[in-house]
């Protein structure tokens, strides 16, 4: 390879761009390229291809959907976005050549990928949109290529009629550009206004027809059905940036009008500039709080309790999804009683929460609720969280929980149901297959892991939930089952949580010795010592046998509260990580 | 168009792909198949009855299906796709006898053939042209995509009504028209946008239902037959959620009463006797066919705890003048089930007058998630009073109502998977005597209700295509411009 060809240039400035964003989405953003994953279900059967294909701007949501369904596979999802990216950056230049633009600029040919990277950090922009913009890009670069004047025209009336049926609002970008490539061939405005003006009274045209002719909101139409997550709000953000990418090719190609430099001098430094703000730009850009919380959705999904713990022990972003993930992770590995303080906590929304809206907290309610073995509440959150999916379709992760509530409950008629739906898919067709074969056999499904233990742990007992009583409930299910220390010691921290030591305190004595502790968990001390205290002068006849430690702190903290309640020791670690310090500060 | 495309496309690769039978081994017994249509009875004109060998180990199916006179028509496939005209025609010839089907089946390269059975068609005309529900999700408090939608009985075209998937978080009740209008009409939306939309006289109006008379919107309406006057109950209802397998959702009343709304003048009529000052609950109100009563559930909570389980609803009766907009000054029990521990919902006067069928349930109000609730039957004529046995089955049935010429009945039923309801069509003559009931037809009914994770509610039959214009609704929801009942 000569490095001082041009092409040269090109080709590794576009493999390394590609090679970056494959190991940022695998390395980095791997669980939001989950997140898209887990919102759909691609079923390979001719309901679900032809209702997708024959939705306005379905090409575009259809292909969005069938590469989506990918990203559960980490190396696979992350080089489709990257080859993405590499798709829109090649038609771009492919654009600002054929409009003129010389090779010295082929760097800034990657912007239009990179505003598509920078958007994609909210997760609600779906993969649909990217693929819209890609094949909009590529329908301007084969217009570019037509020559005469009234085949151009032709061709952008029929261009954008098809692309806005099949690609929707990347139509929008297909007839600006047919505008801008009018107007660069031949420098008359006037002529070019002219096009303008018929290609947006055909555009409305379109847009009001479909609109009449569909059961949505204009705006919808316009803005695109499922091009965003979340269909109340208008995508304005899709059309800004549709908007910068339709301009980027044109102005690549017109940038030598400015000054004309060296092939290699203007190459690096434009390359040199890309390469030093992008990585902060993309930093800044994913870095955010929606993310993180979208990161503790995925390790819940996973299972990863660890990394649960790990993450917030590092550093603690303040929400309830982390405290609600985080006290799940503690729950499940048995720490909750010991470590609950060591984080900041949220009261007791923070531990079971009361009903969410969002379909993300819905889904993690339901991993609480089915863990403490609330399973008929777990089945109607993950009811609710695909009935709230705003994209018209299933989600594979909430349809396989969903069957496993049937098969948990006996429900095979059901579970077949979702299993039938799971088998016509790429990413659960093994599990559908693999469960498929337990359905009806009791025995195995008794001795199975997880639904053997579901089903002890679920109550046999009917009684009418509400979320002012998640306490008595998850104690009810440690009643009824005493190996379900999990139920306890939500119980018992929802309890303390609440600030209601002595319901705790109660609750504590009566079900001690039931519970099969190892120890005697600190937090538990911590709250008995606090409520004993609150209600008697000394620690003397106290029927608890405390760590000194506890005592000890106990104290501290109480010699210091009453010399200065204000005393900035109380309100910092070690102090502050207490029943104590949990109970002065809420 | 495109379901057409891949209809004709199917046909021609099924006549393609057909097989004739052979090497028959002969079985002793009625095949299964599903829906189980075997000795059903329906009105001539239905949609073709369409099915599949219940198991999935069967690769094909041959089913002749044939007439008294001799005429047949056949189909083969996984499932049957009988052609629409053929069959009408068919059960046309065959009006008041039975139509035989032949069925044939092959499992791992073996023929089977199977003891025929019949399905009865009925002398009786359906007397609709298709039925209204609503198809919704299994979630109880996020509604993203609920529809009303209407079904062609003669074929398996489906449209819209009205889908709230463009009002947000908006949850759409009960479709309820006048003897199954389609011209007369009302359904509430609840959510941020909610109202009462009514179509009465040509013109479609939005209401805002909820006024200092009564306790809260408008819901379970039941049209006077004049169509002006229609009777709603007004609940304060509180959802819990239950913790064992098979129950999942009560619903239950903390105030209820029966007003009747003027369409005309948007006021609400009540009465002393049922009003909301009362210490009874009252609920589910049906007019009487001649429109001169109003039948209700009701339950007297000053008497009993408010526990939901101990609540045990009976059926009454009050008059009704329209001429004077009145309420009569006596109640009667019309059934009480209280011995037996069940509780009455949902009654439905037959437009002949001669029949009430409801629900009845362990106790409560909302029967839909009690397996144990079943259709009941009350002939007027003689209080004669029955459970409806052969309409029955070990799972829920609940929403129920009637045709115009009241000789068939539509009602909702957990009995095809214990979660997801579906819909089944019965034949009742003029004493009584109803028949087995047929699942909704559909196309392909296996692959069909395997995909379908919709429960269907509050069915109707229907005169007619329903006349909506779901653009000018939604408008008239997201306006503040409602018209206040007064």
């Amino acid at each position: 390879m000569n490095i001082s060809q041009p092409s040269a240039y090109k080709w590794l400035s576009t493999s390394l761009f590609a090679i970056a964003a494959l190991l940022f989405w695998r390395l980095w953003q791997y669980s939001l390229m989950s997140f898209h994953e887990e919102f759909l279900l691609f079923i390979f059967d001719k309901e679900f291809i032809f209702e997708r294909l024959f939705t306005f701007g379905g090409l575009a949501i259809f292909l969005g959907d069938f590469l989506t369904q990918f990203f559960t596979s980490m190396w696979l999802g992350a080089a489709i976005i990257a080859l993405l990216y590499v798709a829109i950056q090649q038609f771009t230049w492919s654009i600002a050549k054929t409009m003129g633009a010389q090779d010295r600029h082929y760097p800034l040919s990657f912007l239009p990928a990179i505003i598509m990277w920078l958007h994609m950090s909210d997760g609600n922009v779906m993969i649909s949109y990217v693929v819209s913009v890609t094949i909009a890009l590529a329908a301007v670069a084969a217009l570019a290529r037509i020559k005469g004047e009234k085949a151009l025209i032709v061709t952008t009336a029929i261009g954008t009629l098809l692309l806005f049926v099949t690609i929707s609002i990347g139509a929008y970008l297909f007839a600006t550009s047919a505008v801008l490539i009018h107007f660069m061939r031949n420098g008359n405005w006037r002529r070019s206004c002219i096009l303008l003006a018929g290609m947006t009274v055909l555009t409305a045209i379109i847009v009001i027809v479909t609109y009449r002719l569909s059961s949505y909101e204009l705006w919808r139409i316009a803005t695109g059905l499922y091009f965003y997550r979340v269909k109340y709000f208008i995508g304005w953000m899709n059309i800004l940036v549709l908007a910068l990418i339709t301009f980027i090719p044109f102005i690549i190609a017109k940038v030598d009008m400015l000054r004309k430099s060296q092939f290699s001098r203007i190459f690096l430094i434009e390359m040199a500039v890309i390469v030093l703000i992008a990585p902060y730009a993309l930093y800044k850009a994913y870095n955010k709080l929606g993310n993180q919380l979208i990161h503790y959705d995925y390790l819940v999904r996973t299972e990863k309790w660890d990394k649960i713990i790990d993450k917030a022990s590092q550093h603690q972003n303040g929400s309830v999804f982390e405290a609600l993930s985080l006290n799940l992770a503690l729950a499940v590995t048995g720490q909750l009683s010991d470590r609950l303080f060591e984080f900041e906590q949220h009261g007791p929304d923070g531990l079971i929460p009361p009903f969410p809206n969002d379909n993300v907290t819905i889904a993690l309610a339901g991993e609480i609720y089915l863990r403490i073995g609330m399973v008929n509440i777990a089945q109607r959150t993950f009811f609710e969280a695909q009935e709230n999916i705003m994209t018209d379709v299933m989600s594979g992760r909430f349809t396989m929980r969903l069957a496993e509530m049937c098969i948990i409950n006996g429900d095979y008629k059901v579970a077949r149901k979702y299993i039938n739906i799971l088998k016509k898919t790429y990413t659960y067709r093994k599990w559908a297959i693999e469960n498929e074969k337990l359905l009806g056999y009791e025995d195995i499904i008794n001795a199975h892991p997880f639904y053997g233990v579901m089903r002890r742990l679920r109550t046999q007992e009917d009684f009418n939930y509400n979320d002012n009583i998640a306490d008595q409930i998850a104690g009810h299910h440690f009643d009824q089952n005493n190996s379900n220390v999990l139920a306890l010691d939500y119980a018992l921290c929802y309890q303390i949580l609440s600030g209601k030591t002595d319901v705790f305190a109660s609750s504590f004595a009566r079900n001690v010795k039931k519970a099969s502790y190892t120890h005697f968990p600190r937090v538990y001390q911590e709250a008995l010592a606090y409520e004993w205290r609150r209600t008697h002068d000394s620690f003397d006849n106290m029927p608890w046998n405390l760590s000194p430690d506890v005592i000890q702190n106990y104290r501290t903290f109480a010699n210091i509260y009453t010399n200065n309640k204000n005393d900035q020791r109380l309100k910092n670690p070690p102090l502050s990580k207490t029943v104590m310090g949990y109970m002065l500060n809420h | 168009m495109n379901k057409h495309l891949f209809a004709l496309l199917t046909s021609f690769l099924a006549i393609a792909c057909s097989e004739k039978p052979h090497n028959i081994q002969e079985i002793g017994t009625t095949p299964e198949i599903y829906p189980d249509y075997i000795g059903v009875e329906i009105p001539a004109g239905i949609a073709p009855l369409n099915f599949s060998m219940a198991s999935n180990s069967f690769s094909l199916v041959d089913v002749i299906v044939s007439s008294a006179d001799g005429t047949s028509i056949n189909s083969q496939g996984l499932a049957t796709d009988f052609d629409i005209d053929d069959w009408h025609a068919l059960t046309q010839k065959a009006k008041g006898d039975s139509l035989k089907v032949e069925v044939r089946a092959k499992i791992k390269k073996q023929w089977l053939s199977f003891v025929p059975f019949y399905i009865h068609v009925s002398n009786d005309s359906l007397d609709a042209y298709g039925l209204t529900y609503r198809r919704i999700e299994p979630g109880y408090r996020v509604f993203n995509m609920m529809g009303l939608y209407e079904r062609n009985l003669s074929n398996f075209d489906e449209t819209d009504i009205f889908v709230s998937s463009e009002l947000v978080g908006s949850c759409v009740n009960c479709h309820t028209a006048n003897r199954g209008s389609n011209e007369q009409f009302m359904f509430h939306v609840r959510g941020d946008n909610g109202g009462t939309v009514v179509r009465s006289n040509g013109k479609t109006e939005v209401v805002n239902t909820k006024c200092d008379k009564i306790i809260g919107s408008l819901v379970y309406p039941s049209w006077h037959p004049d169509g002006r006057f229609v009777a709603c109950s007004s609940n304060s209802t509180r959802q819990t959620f239950n913790m064992i397998k098979d129950k999942r959702i009560e619903v239950l009343d903390l105030e209820s009463d029966v007003v009747v709304y003027d369409t005309e003048n948007h006021n609400i009529i009540t009465s002393d006797l049922i009003n909301k000052t009362d210490t009874i609950f009252e609920t589910f109100p049906s007019f009487s066919a001649d429109g001169k009563k109003i039948y209700y559930c009701s339950e007297d909570y000053a008497s009993q705890s408010i526990e939901v389980t101990d609540m045990h609803y009976i059926l009454c009766s009050i008059d009704f003048d329209a001429e004077t907009q009145t309420f009569g000054n006596r109640i009667d029990t019309i059934v009480d089930l209280r011995d037996q521990h069940l509780s009455i919902a949902l009654p439905r006067t037959s437009p002949d007058g001669r029949f009430i069928m409801f629900t009845a349930c362990d106790y409560g109000t909302f029967p839909i998630w009690h397996k144990e609730a079943d259709l009941w039957l009350l002939r007027l004529s003689d209080n004669k009073l029955c459970r409806i046995d052969n309409v029955n089955s070990d799972d829920t049935e609940s929403f129920h109502n009637w045709s115009n010429n009241s000789r068939w009945f539509v009602f909702s039923s957990r009995r095809d998977d214990g979660l997801f309801t579906r819909l089944y069509i019965a034949h009742c003559d003029e004493n009584g005597v109803c028949s087995k009931p047929f699942m909704l037809p559909q196309r392909n009914p296996k692959e069909y209700y395997s995909r379908l994770f919709n429960s269907y509610n509050t069915p109707d039959f229907a005169t007619g295509k329903v006349v909506t214009d779901q653009k000018s609704i939604s408008s008239k929801l997201s306006s503040s411009n409602k018209i206040q009942v007064k």
